[in-house]
């Protein structure tokens, strides 16, 4: 997993829960690091695991909360940092994340050619719904859940979303958009 | 945790994050420092590219440069006005021109006169219209006056709207205009071959527009229907009108619809309904793969089909013919291949004509066996020679069948063999047929030689008790007999005599027929031989009152190789027959030399008489067996009637002819006609020297008598006895063997036939009984069979004497004495037949003076000696009585010759002299004295002849 995402993410919860709560779940989740983190760098993902662990257990918030949350803070960021999106991904949120398995994924690779990324297929999309399948390893599928909103949020969208697992144990999940009227 | 430490804490990893995040920045420093030198690389690498990209690109310019200057293509250009600036080295060469004869004329001065204008006023119009580009074939001249045509293209070179320069393409098109004139000729020539053609042609191209219809084509189908033009029509036009205006059944419009008949010619007969017939070929006109349309061909055959329905009715009528003849016909080619098998053919043979064709007439069809002569005849086909044969062909069956080929070969129109025709009639049933008549042939054959056989054991049998009738006669008349008991025994011995002639002849035949006659030829001196049966038969005749004359050309006096055997024969019997059948006149026999050379004599012997002579039709059949001159001349002269059938068959075995004329109450002539080998050299003297001596110890012999006939025992017992023989009786070879056994024996006297064990076996059983005493002892064979064989057979066993039933007592006497003569040489099993000697008594010399070691004639005339002499010494005692002088002359007379014919010459001046005492009857006591001493004399003469003649008849 990249240091960008773990760097962003100490970087919002320094913010939003204090410094002090930032050194605390460091110091409890071990990471391998022991929360040094450089973007550049690549980490193991269990990192991310243990320090969200930490923080759930510190602020009693789930797990899932939390990735949802820091998808929505993360999408921000991330859009900030790379402004050379080609234009015709940019006309609306429903063709922004139809391309992201497609042109985004493939871009980032060549950036860091030994990045990790999850699957985001495409199944269905029209103006008005759009059915995506998330499929990852690494369970994540609320982070990408708040990636999405991220999304909607900045193409100021009004969309409503709905989660439904395809696999038990989380690594595969469809997420069907419907735009409202 | 105090803010203090947090912070440090905060730095802490602050610091450690940037030194990882400059560790990676070194790396990914270093990652971009290799690819930018992977880059640069690459930037050389491209640079060469580009080097090596232009230098081709140079090269291929060069290549065009040096296209267009060695371009088969006319290049110039020229400027506005029509001058030549420049000019390529093609048009140089092409118009044989140097550049400075050329830069700076203008074009035209190279254009004929006569196209001039025409190229002018294209080039003048394109210029006022600034036509960008024109076209024109046209011809130049080239500087030897030589005419080249040009496919020039001119093109405007347009700046601002003015014309600066004329470009000019051009390409020579001499050989193709050349060519296109050629075409245009074979194109006249074709248009004018397609008007005059016989046949009616319509050529439609791909789209199925005509494209092409000759005169012909209007002729056949009324001209009016295609007066308009035809061009622009459909062939599909053209066809409907003909099926609609001359088929009953239309059909070439479906031919115009299909496509099939692009790629195939078809051949179609269309019947007119105006009787014509014509020939239509749908012929695909096609270019490699691609269609170019058809060609419509109809030709009238109405005439060819009618004569050819002609031959055809006639082929029809022939070959139903044939097939009705039952006749196979088959065809072959040169090389022996079927061409054609017809259907009797097929049906004879089993196959059908497709399994025959193609296939090798003599190899599928004809046994190996027949594989030699077929090619013989094969050959003869090809020199053009027929021929008829006979050979078994092979069924499809596998079956056998016999046929007649009648082969004949067939000619092409110039006269050449391509083949022959094999006509085959089936002889199976014939063949049959002829198996059955063999078969039938083979039985009749058979049954005739159980006929002979049977005649000839027949005689045989009949030989035996005439035998025992012989000998009993003869013991009884060495009894004391009164002279009616005398004359009882004489009429029994004559009726047996005659019995035995008919048994002889029928042996003779039987001999005859079955080919065991064999010729016997030796040097022999036929007048005296023709002399010595002249005179045996005057006796005969004479004595008849018969007068008798024969003639012998001196010719004939000398040496001829002659089986005197048979002539004798056939002698006596043409003699016999005439004496047999004449009772007044005159019996002549002559004997004419005909034809004589050095080799060879030729010799014509006569017998004629005045007797009852033979009926015409009777004639012809005169020498078959058993035919006599009708069944009235049978019953009152008897005898067998082979008698001339022997003569004939024994002058034919010499080689010779016998023919007869004859007429009724007149007489016959018989003559024969022989040609014989010329010997030139007088036979010697072969008669064996006389030293008989008889050997007064009988006593002291012992013989041996194997005989199973109880009267034959008999008779040979009383013999014996008479003579003063001991002797035993064994009633068969076994028998005798058992007493040879114990008994030392001098002479055997075997009988052939017997039970138990015959002569033949007891013989070779004696004659290997090596520690047997007896086992070299003389065998006497006694058989009852005068055949050849036989007599050798028995010699061949090992017998040494042969005695033929019935013989005589003097016959068993003769023989005995013989055996004891020839007893010290008697040693091996193998011992020649003896020769019987000439009695002491008798005169050599006048014998062998008269038959020259010819002991058969010698054995007959003693026979007629014996028999005539007792009768004429009768005769002359009651002419003496009755004191007729001129009878007993004439008896004397006739006696007088046949003294010295017997070896007594010494008689003879005794008869001399009492003829001359008759001729003058004067003193009747000297002429009673001078009978009385020949009577004396004949009766000691007979006595040595009789004994004379059975040692003759040992040998025959």
């Amino acid at each position: 997993m990249k240091g960008m995402v773990f760097v962003h993410l100490l970087e919002m919860v320094e913010n939003e829960f204090g410094e002090l709560l930032l050194e605390s779940a460091i110091e409890h989740a071990q990471t391998s690091t022991q929360g040094v983190f450089t973007s550049a760098g690549t980490y193991p993902a269990e990192d991310m695991l243990k320090l969200v662990a930490s923080l759930s257990e510190l602020t009693q918030l789930p797990p899932s909360a939390l990735y949802q949350h820091y998808g929505r803070y993360l999408f921000s960021k991330l859009f900030a940092s790379y402004p050379m999106f080609p234009q015709e991904v940019l006309n609306n949120a429903f063709s922004f994340l139809a391309s992201i398995n497609d042109v985004i994924h493939v871009e980032v690779h060549k950036l860091y050619p030994d990045a990790e990324l999850p699957k985001f297929i495409t199944h269905y999309h029209d103006e008005n719904k759009m059915i995506l399948e998330y499929t990852s390893s690494r369970r994540m599928s609320d982070l990408a859940l708040g990636l999405i909103e991220g999304c909607l949020q900045h193409f100021k969208e009004d969309v409503e979303i709905q989660m439904v697992p395809l696999l038990e144990d989380g690594t595969s999940v469809q997420f069907t958009l419907i735009r409202k009227p | 945790m105090d803010e203090v430490t947090m912070l440090r804490k905060k730095l802490e990893r602050e610091r450690l994050a940037r030194k990882e995040a400059e560790r990676l920045l070194e790396e990914k420093a270093l990652q971009l420092y290799f690819s930018n030198e992977k880059l640069r690389q690459l930037n050389a690498d491209l640079e060469k590219q580009v080097a090596y990209q232009s230098s081709e690109l140079r090269v291929q310019q060069e290549r065009y440069r040096s296209l267009i200057e060695s371009a088969e293509d006319l290049m110039f250009w020229m400027s506005p006005g029509g001058i030549f600036t420049q000019v390529n080295p093609v048009v140089l060469r092409i118009l044989q021109k140097e550049p400075s004869e050329l830069i700076g004329t203008h074009y035209l001065e190279i254009v004929p006169e006569e196209f001039k204008h025409k190229v002018n006023r294209l080039h003048q119009r394109q210029f006022e219209r600034k036509i960008h580009t024109t076209y024109l074939e046209f011809p130049v001249l080239s500087s030897s006056g030589q005419q080249i045509w040009l496919g020039l293209r001119v093109s405007l070179v347009i700046k601002n709207g003015e014309i600066v320069e004329l470009t000019g393409l051009a390409r020579n098109i001499t050989h193709r205009v050349a060519a296109e004139q050629k075409l245009s000729l074979l194109n006249t020539r074709f248009i004018a071959l397609l008007e005059n053609l016989q046949a009616a042609i319509l050529v439609e191209d791909e789209h199925q527009n005509v494209v092409l219809v000759n005169r012909k084509f209007s002729d056949f189908f009324d001209a009016y229907l295609f007066q308009k033009q035809f061009q622009s029509k459909q062939a599909r036009e053209f066809m409907e009108t003909i099926d609609a205006s001359y088929l009953a059944t239309p059909i070439l419009t479906s031919y115009t619809q299909s496509n099939s008949f692009t790629t195939k010619v078809l051949q179609k007969e269309l019947a007119l309904n105006d009787g014509r017939i014509l020939a239509l070929s749908l012929i695909p006109i096609q270019q490699g793969e691609k269609s170019l349309g058809r060609l419509w061909f109809f030709e009238d055959v109405t005439d060819r089909k009618h004569n050819e329905l002609k031959i055809r009715r006639s082929e029809e009528k022939y070959r139903g013919i044939m097939e009705n003849m039952e006749l196979g016909l088959l065809e072959v080619d040169q090389n022996g291949i079927i061409t054609r098998a017809y259907d009797r053919f097929c049906a004879m043979t089993g196959y059908t004509e497709e399994e025959l064709l193609n296939q090798d007439a003599t190899k599928m069809l004809l046994p190996k066996e027949y594989h030699g002569l077929m090619h013989n005849q094969n050959n003869n086909r090809v020199k053009g020679e027929p021929g008829v044969y006979e050979v078994e062909l092979i069924q499809k069956s596998g079956e056998r069948k016999w046929m007649l080929i009648s082969g004949a070969p067939f000619y092409d129109e110039m006269g050449k063999v391509v083949g022959s025709i094999g006509i085959h009639y089936d002889l199976s049933d014939i063949k049959r047929l002829q198996g059955e008549l063999e078969e039938a042939r083979q039985e009749a054959e058979k049954a005739r030689d159980a006929e002979k056989d049977f005649l000839a054991n027949m005689s045989h049998e009949i030989r035996n008790p005439i035998n025992t009738i012989v000998g009993m006669t003869y013991l009884m008349m060495d009894t004391e007999l009164s002279e009616e008991q005398l004359r009882f025994l004489n009429n029994i011995k004559h009726t047996s005599d005659i019995l035995m002639a008919l048994v002889s002849d029928i042996l003779d035949i039987t001999k005859i027929t079955q080919g065991k006659m064999d010729l016997a030829l030796r040097e022999v001196n036929l007048a005296e031989l023709i002399n010595v049966n002249a005179q045996a038969m005057a006796f005969r005749i004479q004595e008849k009152g018969v007068h008798f004359e024969h003639y012998i050309d001196p010719e004939l006096d000398e040496n001829l190789y002659v089986d005197p055997t048979i002539l004798n024969q056939i002698l006596l019997n043409l003699l016999g027959n005439a004496n047999k059948f004449t009772e007044r006149g005159n019996i002549t026999l002559s004997a004419i030399c005909q034809e004589k050379d050095e080799k060879k004599l030729r010799v014509i012997i006569k017998v004629a008489d005045t007797g009852i002579g033979i009926p015409a039709d009777k004639l012809p059949y005169i020498f078959e067996r058993f035919n006599q001159a009708g069944k009235a001349t049978k019953h009152k002269y008897g005898g067998t009637g082979l008698g001339l059938s022997i003569a004939k068959q024994l002058v034919e075995i010499h080689g010779g002819v016998i023919n007869v004329q004859s007429k009724v109450h007149k007489g016959s002539t018989f003559w024969i006609d022989i040609v014989f080998e010329r010997a030139g050299v007088r036979a010697e003297n072969e008669l064996p020297k006389p030293s008989i001596d008889l050997d007064a110890k009988k006593e002291q012999l012992q013989l041996l008598i194997v005989e199973d006939n109880t009267l034959n025992q008999q008779y040979i017992a009383g013999v014996l006895q008479r003579k003063g023989f001991r002797y035993q009786i064994a009633n068969h070879g076994r028998e005798a063997l058992e007493i040879l056994e114990k008994d030392c024996f001098d002479l055997i006297l075997m009988d052939i036939r017997m039970p138990e064990m015959d002569g033949y076996e007891t013989t070779i059983r004696l004659r290997n009984m090596l520690h047997n005493p007896n086992h070299k002892i003389p065998i006497v064979a006694l058989t009852a069979s005068a055949l050849l064989d036989e007599k050798e057979k028995a010699l061949q066993t090992g017998m040494n004497y042969h005695l033929t039933k019935p013989f005589t007592p003097d016959q068993i006497e003769a023989v005995i004495i013989q055996s004891m003569k020839d007893r010290a040489p008697i040693n091996g099993q193998l011992e020649a037949q003896v020769e019987p000697g000439i009695h002491p008594e008798l005169n050599q010399d006048e014998i062998n003076e008269y038959y020259l070691g010819d002991l058969e004639h010698f054995q007959m005339m003693i026979g007629i000696f014996n028999r005539q002499t007792p009768l004429q010494i009768e005769e002359m005692k009651s002419a003496l009585a009755e004191k007729d002088w001129k009878l007993m002359k004439a008896l004397a007379h006739k006696m007088k010759p046949s003294f010295q014919m017997v070896g007594l010459g010494h008689i003879f001046p005794i008869v001399q002299d009492l003829e001359q005492m008759l001729e003058s009857p004067h003193n009747q006591v000297d002429i009673e004295r001078q009978f009385e001493l020949l009577g004396d004399q004949i009766e000691k003469g007979l006595h040595i002849t009789v004994a004379q003649e059975a040692l003759l008849c040992l040998n025959i």
